[in-house]
């Protein structure tokens, strides 16, 4: 009886609040276009006209499928340096860089390329880049640090390399 | 011995003479030696030219057919049923069969070759070689966007004999001076008809000259016809012939020539003639545009197609004739070429005059590495990072925004200016830049040197420093009035935009809403010496302002050094300069200088996500929440400075950030907050370049915070946010939260549900 009571009253608050509040909220519960009122949240910047469209909502379909073009591209990329043309290499991976810019593999590449171009400042750059787009990859971000270790060594900073190794050259994700 | 008189006579006489031999002799020697180092010299005197970003082809790609034919148009490929030419295109349907010209990129030389595409659903779903093998890729030929020419205004494009078209030699030949196989330069028969002309007073004056005449006159001479003139004119076009070949002579002619004017830029050889006439090389010109560039060639200005079109057409089908005299062409092709309507295309845009805003900024980095001398003459070939098709669509945004800004503010029209630049948010490449509201032209480039204070865009890094200092999303803020006392100044009282004060708000709210008091409270705490560090480091220079209003952005920077500042950003925490050039080619097509990505991490990741978080969340239900993408997972934050005489926007999504800045060129108020102003056309431009939305990283510790109160949400709370916090974060659980009304139908029907079942 008395939690049938609680749950009534609750019912009556719910009913109560929407009557307080559908004549200031600008949020419609249902049916289009609701005349926006002021915005309850101070809204300095902004203006007062609603939104001309709603945005289709984000699909997977709306991202690219990349991978035939960057796999084509690290596969030359390889060829080149086998061939011992580094600049054609980096330029192949940049390429694929461009196309798929958040592919975490392509930056570790990238960074494994410019340590034999004897670049470790930017090598360490790349590899840091793969890191932060790396997710949970495991396999990746140990890639990435042991590149990172390298350039680290080339730098005479042997210290921090003997720690990264330490820590990732046994590691096993 | 007295030698009769006239003797004497005879050897003064002699002696005379043969001074005179001498003199002539050494005249001719200095001509000489003018002639051969000025024309092996000048032969090789190229511009720089600057291409595009090629288009990527590759299966899986984000392009529809109408997006790849427009880049094929924009390239000057013609739509033809026989693809037997490269430079064409056939259509059929879902399908596109395209025979690709050769281009020297990078890394190598691609060569000439016919590939098709298949398309479905506006997606490239794949491409095959001329035997049906699968390609896994392959790109467009970049789009040339310009060239350095040299201050005397001198451009051109340089063809080598086996890139000129027969008909074009023999054509030239048959028109301007039929005897040219056989003469030494000269012709008496056309000197002698010119004066016949001269004398008989004839409109246009007559210069007799052979090809070999207008070379040197177009290489050397620059005064007006004299008699003298005309004798060096004639001595220098036989010493021409004796050193050089008729087939170098004429190749000179080809690549010399001038050919019409473009603003400053004087249009010189046929194969920037080609290029600017009909946009696409020579070899692809048909019989009826290659008789037009010759009809041009006897006076460019007389002869413009532009503003005589009727002359010039009539000229043109003259030269065809005498193409077909000549028996240059068959009887069918002079009358198919007779039907051919004029044509040239549109002046101000063609033969890549195109982005003169973002050639601004290639020009800047350029002349870092490269002699002013390099650019304008030594042939060599820059890829930048240039999208044509987003250029394209800021270009439309910003002229179409503004018109309709004008109107929806009844401000006047036509005189509120902007500027936007575009880049790759993970590489820091521009792949695109306004400078003003008129796209092509050449003038005051605003978005790399107006330098206009910047209001709320500075509030990220108030924020970002204070995440840095422990602070997070939930921390409360104190949105409470602040009156700074300073030495010799009048006290300074800032006020936030509504007027009114928040109390305690939590942090990602202040940056939400754009509170200016919480702001000033919270980056007074840090101290403004911090925060001016901060931003120097993030946009590698000093802020000019060191005081207080510093923080509030009361601090000039360029949309350049803005775009530099969200870079940072919205790559997840690494600087990076802005670039425009990929690489540098010299003529053969070897690499010069190569410009590779230059990152620099300065933000740790959990920071820049942080406050990413919070830009988004600005979109969502901050000062940016009018934006038709505001639910669509992109970050921003708007910016107005003080009197509404600035307009800015920045926002990004997963692949692009953009910034708008709009306002007057004489800094009066534009009475348009950055949401009002510059995010409407930020929404035109991401309409058209389609929105990649941002990912949601997989961290443990996002909470649902209450916007307003920033206490641990319950389902009850309205306005919640999904915040990411350091797993330390001690949070106080929101009590009476008010109605959530986007769940409302559903517990109401819960509700409503339970209370049947019990009873």
């Amino acid at each position: 009886m008395v939690q049938l009571q609680l749950k009534h009253l609750r019912l009556l608050w719910v009913l109560l609040a929407v009557a307080l509040t559908a004549c200031t909220s600008s949020a419609p519960v249902t049916g289009p276009a609701a005349p926006a009122a002021p915005a309850s949240a101070t809204a300095p910047d902004s203006a007062t006209t609603p939104p001309l469209q709603e945005p289709l909502s984000p699909s997977a379909e709306a991202k690219p499928d990349t991978s035939s073009a960057t796999q084509a591209l690290l596969a030359q990329s390889e060829r080149a340096q086998g061939a011992g043309s580094l600049n054609e290499a980096i330029a192949y991976t940049e390429r694929a860089v461009r196309i798929s810019p958040r592919q975490a593999d392509l930056w570790i590449r990238l960074a494994s390329l410019e340590l034999a171009n004897n670049q470790p400042q930017s090598s360490i750059q790349y590899a840091n880049k793969g890191l932060s787009l790396a997710g949970g990859r495991t396999d990746w971000q140990r890639q990435a640090w042991l590149i990172i270790a390298d350039a680290r060594d080339a730098l005479g900073e042997h210290d921090a390399a003997r720690s990264i190794r330490e820590r990732w050259q046994t590691y096993r994700g | 011995m007295n030698l009769p008189r006239w003797r004497k006579l005879f050897t003064a006489a002699a002696v005379l003479c043969s001074l005179a031999l001498v003199c002539l002799a050494l005249y001719l020697v200095y001509l000489d030696r003018v002639i051969s180092e000025t024309f092996d010299g000048r032969r090789w005197s190229v511009p720089a030219i600057v291409y595009a970003q090629p288009l990527e082809l590759y299966p899986g790609a984000k392009l529809s057919l109408a997006d790849v034919t427009a880049e094929l148009d924009r390239l000057g490929y013609r739509q033809l049923a026989n693809l037997s030419d490269p430079g064409t295109y056939k259509r059929t349907d879902q399908r596109l069969d395209i025979h690709l010209r050769s281009f020297q990129f990078m890394e190598r030389m691609r060569a000439g070759q016919q590939i098709s595409l298949q398309f479905a659903n506006s997606s490239l779903t794949g491409i095959a070689d001329v035997s049906g093998r699968p390609v896994p890729l392959i790109r467009l030929d970049p789009l040339n966007i310009g060239s350095f020419f040299p201050s005397h205004g001198e451009d051109r494009i340089v063809l080598q004999p086996d890139q000129v078209p027969v008909l074009l030699s023999e054509g030239l030949k048959s028109v301007e001076d039929t005897e040219f196989d056989n003469h030494l330069g000269f012709s008496i028969k056309g000197i002698a008809r010119a004066a016949w002309v001269n004398l008989g007073a004839g409109e246009i004056q007559q210069g007799g000259s052979t090809l070999t005449q207008q070379l040197v006159k177009s290489y050397y001479l620059h005064s007006r016809q004299t008699y003298t003139r005309k004798l060096r004119e004639v001595a220098m076009a036989i010493l021409l012939e004796l050193r050089y070949s008729k087939q170098d002579l004429l190749n000179a002619y080809i690549n010399e020539i001038y050919l019409g004017q473009d603003g400053v830029r004087a249009v010189h050889g046929f194969g920037l003639g080609s290029q600017f006439y009909f946009n696409k090389p020579l070899s692809e010109l048909d019989v009826h545009e290659l008789a037009t560039l010759v009809a041009i060639i006897r006076g460019p200005s007389f002869y413009n197609p532009y503003r005589h079109p009727q002359r010039v057409h009539e000229r043109r089908d003259l030269v065809l004739h005498k193409m077909a005299k000549a028996g240059l062409i068959d009887d069918a092709t002079l009358a198919q070429a007779l039907r051919q309507p004029f044509h040239v295309v549109a002046g101000s845009r063609s033969g890549g005059a195109y982005y003169p805003a973002f050639m601004d900024k290639v020009r800047q980095e350029l002349t870092v590495l490269y002699a002013e001398q390099a650019l304008t003459s030594e042939g060599l070939r820059v890829f930048t990072t240039l999208s044509p098709r987003t250029q394209d669509a800021i270009e439309a945004a910003l002229a179409d925004g503004l018109e309709k800004i004008e109107q929806d503010h009844e401000l006047p029209a036509g005189e509120l200016q902007g500027a936007i630049v575009v880049a790759d948010t993970q590489t820091g490449e521009i792949l695109a830049l306004a400078g003003g509201r008129t796209a092509g032209f050449d003038g005051f480039n605003r978005a790399l040197n107006a330098a206009r204070p910047v209001g709320s865009l500075l509030k990220p890094v108030v924020y970002l420093s204070a995440l840095e200092r422990g602070y997070n999303l939930a921390s409360e803020i104190a949105d409470v009035p602040v009156t700074l006392e300073m030495r010799g100044q009048l006290p300074w009282s800032p006020a936030n935009f509504d007027g009114k004060t928040h109390g305690p708000v939590p942090l990602v709210r202040a940056l939400g809403d754009s509170l200016n008091l919480a702001t000033v409270n919270l980056g007074l705490s840090i101290g403004v010496d911090q925060i001016a560090q901060r931003l120097s480091e993030l946009t590698g220079t000093t802020p000019t302002n060191q005081y207080p209003s510093l923080l509030l952005g009361a601090e000039p920077m360029t949309p350049l050094a803005v775009l530099q500042l969200y870079s940072s950003f919205a790559s997840g925490g690494f600087a990076m300069t802005p670039k425009s050039v990929v690489a540098v080619l010299d003529e053969a097509g070897n690499p010069i200088t190569h410009h590779p990505f230059q990152l620099n991490q300065l933000i740790d990741h959990s920071h820049a996500a942080a406050i990413n978080r919070a830009m988004e969340i600005v979109m969502r239900d901050g000062t940016g929440k009018t934006s038709r993408f505001a639910h669509s997972g992109v970050a921003g934050k708007t910016g107005t400075s003080d009197d509404y005489r600035d307009s800015w926007f920045v926002g990004f999504d997963a692949s692009r950030v953009a910034v708008v800045w709009l306002g007057y060129d004489d800094n009066r108020s534009t009475h348009l907050t950055g949401a009002a102003g510059a995010m409407k056309i930020w929404d035109r431009v991401f309409a058209q370049v389609a929105v990649d939305p941002l990912d949601i990283p997989e961290d443990r510790n996002w909470r649902e915070i209450e916007y307003e109160s920033g206490l641990l949400a319950t389902d009850q709370c309205a306005q919640v946010v999904n915040v990411p916090l350091p797993a330390d974060a001690v949070l106080q659980v929101k009590e009476g939260c008010g109605i959530n009304f986007r769940n409302l139908t559903e517990r109401l029907r819960r509700n409503i549900g339970s209370w049947f079942n019990s009873n």
